[in-house]
């Protein structure tokens, strides 16, 4: 198996390419110093010049070394029976594939917006939902999404030294200002994670409104999460537990596959449970929605109180006209209204406590925390096995007291984080239940300003929509057996909307 | 079918329950945070761990303590004395495992050669540390401090032959070749001088003197050994990659050899630790130790850690052929002797080795100081 080669040395042909080598090596640094001094007076040229000839230096003494010394490379180590696989080089996308991403998604906002406001059309907002899924769902494999840029930001805005594309950051505003604008048609129709919850809404069942509300506030907690790990390079959770992205890339985690099923599924009983739930961007939208310019109205005219829109909408976010509040009912919600807001404060210091308990779990999900627990355990010798994260740090010139060291300074910033995150809860909470204690007057049937998704399904069930269309000459045949105008189904308190 | 539609309502709060317990573990029990080996990329080493008993022909017969923390190098010197290179002193050792000296280095030496009998000065001993060469003589007084002339010099072998002294130099790649004064005489693999080149990825690169005026030298990123006259001219080269047995395996290997009287090369390998036997000419001849042999466990195979990844088993060779192996693990040097020569022939028991009298020393030992007097070291009490 050994072999015994004769002296290259003495081969011309090794001699030859010897001597190109030996050229390149004595002669091309004095061109390039002669280059660099000559244009020393301008900035500018000194850079050309250290270009070309860091060009020229590298292509004559890479030729020449690769020619002179073959054998010398690296040889390809026997390491089993797997065949080594051929390097390739990526191809270079430029800027191209980013700008069109932001250019398709301004389009697809811009039609959602016309689709929902101005043409109403149901029909095209579908398939505009099915258009984003494929596109920004399976083809575009569910990056970049405006919910995971969220996490950019965050750390973009509490870690200067992360750069974060510009294309991130269009995908993270243009939703932004759109729904100021228009409301929630990101959600409607352009979002591939609604999209794909949208198109197996089927069989929506209504979520008693007290759990409807309960578990709104999750979305904002998991935000308050996911800016604090992200800000912290804890992680990027939103990403990490995306439930379709295992589905737009036909493949991953069985854990989330499981979880992404288990959303599908609730999906088809309970509409879009991970926009309403869970969504952090979804709670930032919820929130500037309430004060955006224009949104959706339900009737294209004066609404006849049927109800068929809030029987229709499978998201619960379509409420009825208000009903005469009784002098008590009105002292009731008055207290309520005090109690709110006297227990805001304390919601807010209770959860800030609580949170500053949780320091240690938190600070577990911090790689740093993870890579010191985990070198703890070696060192105990417990480990049963490395993880590539403790092999590099072996790797590394770092101690393992300056590692245990690093995870104690980083435990103790968690119980700040974790006490913000409280508070954050806490406020979250006090802000709720403020908000469910003030009385609104509604004399007709209105979608939530923050719940509405925009997806348009309450069109296709308005009779005054179905008249306007001209599908029907009279609102009455579009109303079930035993419903209608006005009915008992409603008490208005100063009649119908105005003509 | 009706009591389907009577119980809608049930069902559909059953799928929900079960939905939701169901995502609720699969949150829970996922970490995809969590920092996790790669398994998909992880090695195989139950191949390369077990050699074939067949091809090992030593046997360790005896092993003692170098009283150092950190053991760096062995060589072997006139009468078949030990020499061996830590912290920052030599230890000197009769074959039995006595210590004769210690003698105190400037620096932290990573490398050691001792002159033989055919040196211009017999006994001399050679220490590298840093960028420097420090001379004993020896009787272990200092002779001299020669210094590297490059600043980023990270010196892994000396090689002593009869007129010259060669440094092998991991930093620079290269080989220094001086003459007994100090005086720099050349280089071997100096890429601004043209012609050949190491390939040296790590710190181990590791040069001896062969028995017929050669300088064998490991070219360890290549896996493999090359010949040269003392001018630095190419005369051989061999040793293929591979994880078979009579190849090199890993990323930079032979880490360390020692060249045997009759002109044959032991290897010694990292990573997958493993000690053969070559002919002068790169032909396999057997194995010393394999990784059970040298206390390495199959799951310490690709550990990173310092304990292992670090472990580069020195070896040297006495007049006998005997193999002497640096343990740094174990603090302790190691002797392997050929089966046939030590039981007569490969298959025969070996003998007792107590009842001959050998007896490895104790870890606790004390250190016997020692000083040389008319070519002799001579034991002392502890001062």
């Amino acid at each position: 198996m050994s072999s015994r080669t004769l002296p290259s040395r003495t081969s011309n042909a090794n001699n030859r390419r010897s001597n190109v080598a030996a050229f390149a090596r004595r002669w091309i640094p004095g061109v390039y110093h002669a280059l660099a001094s000559v244009a020393t007076s301008k900035l500018w040229i000194t850079g050309v010049c250290h270009a070309l000839a860091s060009v020229a230096t590298l292509t004559w003494v890479g030729d020449a070394m690769a020619a002179e010394t073959p054998e010398l490379m690296f040889p390809v180590p026997e390491f089993s029976d797997h065949p080594i696989p051929t390097a390739t080089v990526p191809e270079v996308q430029g800027q191209i594939a980013p700008l069109l991403d932001v250019a398709i998604l301004f389009a697809a906002l811009c039609l959602a917006s016309y689709f929902t406001l101005v043409s109403r059309s149901r029909r095209n907002v579908l398939l505009l939902t099915i258009a984003s899924l494929l596109w920004f769902g399976f083809w575009r494999q569910g990056c970049v999404c405006p919910i995971g840029a969220t996490q950019n930001v965050a750390l973009a805005v509490f870690d200067p030294t992360y750069v974060v594309p510009l294309t991130v950051v269009a995908f993270f505003i243009l939703p932004l200002v759109f729904t100021l604008f228009f409301g929630r048609t990101f959600c409607a129709s352009v979002c591939p994670l609604g999209a794909m919850q949208e198109l197996i809404a089927v069989r929506s069942v209504a979520v008693p409104r007290w759990l409807d509300h309960s578990l709104g506030l999750v979305a904002y907690i998991y935000l308050g999460a996911a800016v604090i790990f992200a800000a912290t390079r804890t992680g990027f959770i939103i990403c990490r537990y995306d439930p379709f992205i295992a589905f737009f890339r036909l493949g991953g985690n069985a854990d989330m596959l499981i979880f992404g099923s288990c959303i599908l599924l609730i999906g088809v009983f309970v509409g879009r449970p991970y926009c309403r739930y869970l969504c952090p961007y979804g709670a930032i939208l919820r929130v500037l929605s309430c004060f955006s310019k224009w949104r959706l109205s339900i009737p294209p005219g004066t609404c006849i109180n049927c109800q068929l829109c809030e029987d229709a909408c499978p998201y619960g976010a379509i409420h009825p006209p208000t009903v005469a509040q009784t002098p008590a009912a009105r002292r009731r919600g008055k207290r309520q209204f005090g109690f709110a807001l006297l227990a805001a404060p304390f919601l807010v210091a209770g959860f800030w406590w609580l949170g500053t308990t949780l320091a240690v779990p938190l600070a577990q999900w911090h790689p740093e925390s993870r890579l010191a627990e985990q070198v703890r355990l070696e060192e105990l010798g417990v480990a049963e096995t490395t993880t590539d994260a403790s092999d590099a740090f072996r790797g590394s010139p770092r101690s393992v007291d300056d590692l245990y060291q690093s995870a104690l300074t980083r435990r103790n910033d968690f119980v700040t984080l974790g006490g913000l995150l409280g508070a954050w809860t806490g406020l979250v909470i006090g802000f709720k239940l403020i908000y469910l204690s003030v009385r609104r007057r509604r004399e007709d049937y209105q979608a939530d300003r923050a719940g509405c998704v925009s997806c348009g399904r309450c069109y296709w069930y308005c009779p005054v929509e179905k008249v306007r269309l001209g599908l029907i000459s009279d609102v009455s045949e579009a109303l079930p057996d035993g419903r209608t105008p006005g009915g008992p189904l409603v008490q208005l308190t100063v009649g119908g909307k105005k003509p | 079918m009706e009591l389907l539609v009577h119980y809608r309502g049930t069902l559909i709060t059953a799928v929900l329950a079960v939905a939701v317990g169901l995502a609720s573990y699969a949150v829970v029990s996922s970490d995809p945070l969590a920092g996790h080996r790669d398994r998909s990329f992880t090695m195989d080493f139950s191949r390369v761990y077990d050699v074939d008993p067949a091809l090992i022909q030593y046997e360790q017969t005896r092993e003692f303590s170098v009283s150092m923390a950190q053991p760096r190098g062995i060589s072997v010197g006139p009468e078949d004395q030990i020499y061996v290179a830590g912290d920052q002193t030599v230890g000197v050792y009769r074959p039995d495992g006595t210590t004769l000296a210690m003698i105190p280095t400037e620096g932290r030496p990573s490398c050691l050669a001792v002159g033989n009998d055919q040196h211009v000065a017999p006994g001399h001993i050679y220490v590298g540390s840093g960028n420097r060469i420090e001379v004993f003589d020896d009787d272990g007084s200092r002779v001299a401090t020669w210094n590297v002339p490059t600043d980023d010099a990270i010196l892994a072998s000396i090689a002593v032959a009869d007129e010259s002294v060669f440094v092998a130099d991991a930093g620079n790649r290269l080989v220094w070749r001086f003459d007994p004064s100090g005086e720099l005489l050349g280089t071997i693999g100096n890429a601004e001088a043209g012609g050949r080149t190491f390939n040296v990825p790590s710190t181990t690169f590791d040069i001896a003197i062969g028995p017929g005026r050669q300088l064998h030298v490991a070219n360890p990123g290549a896996l493999r050994i090359e010949t040269y006259t003392f001018d630095g001219a190419l005369q051989a080269r061999w040793g293929n990659p591979g994880v078979a047995i009579e190849n090199f395996f890993g990323c930079c290997n032979p880490s360390q050899f020692a060249v045997l009287p009759e002109g044959e090369i032991v290897t010694s390998e990292k990573g997958v630790p493993r000690i053969k036997v070559y002919s002068e000419y790169g032909e396999f001849r057997s194995v010393v130790a394999g990784p059970r042999q040298l206390g390495i466990a199959q799951s310490e195979l690709g550990d990173p850690r310092p304990h292992q990844a670090g472990v580069v088993f020195d070896v040297a060779a006495d007049s006998q052929g005997r193999v002497w192996v640096l343990d740094p693990r174990r603090k302790s040097v190691r002797v392997f002797v050929r089966l046939d020569e030590h039981t007569g022939g490969i298959g025969f028991q070996p003998v007792n080795l107590e009842s001959t009298g050998w007896k490895p020393i104790p870890l606790s030992a004390p250190l016997a100081h020692a000083s040389r007097r008319h070519g002799s070291w001579e034991e002392q009490p502890d001062a």
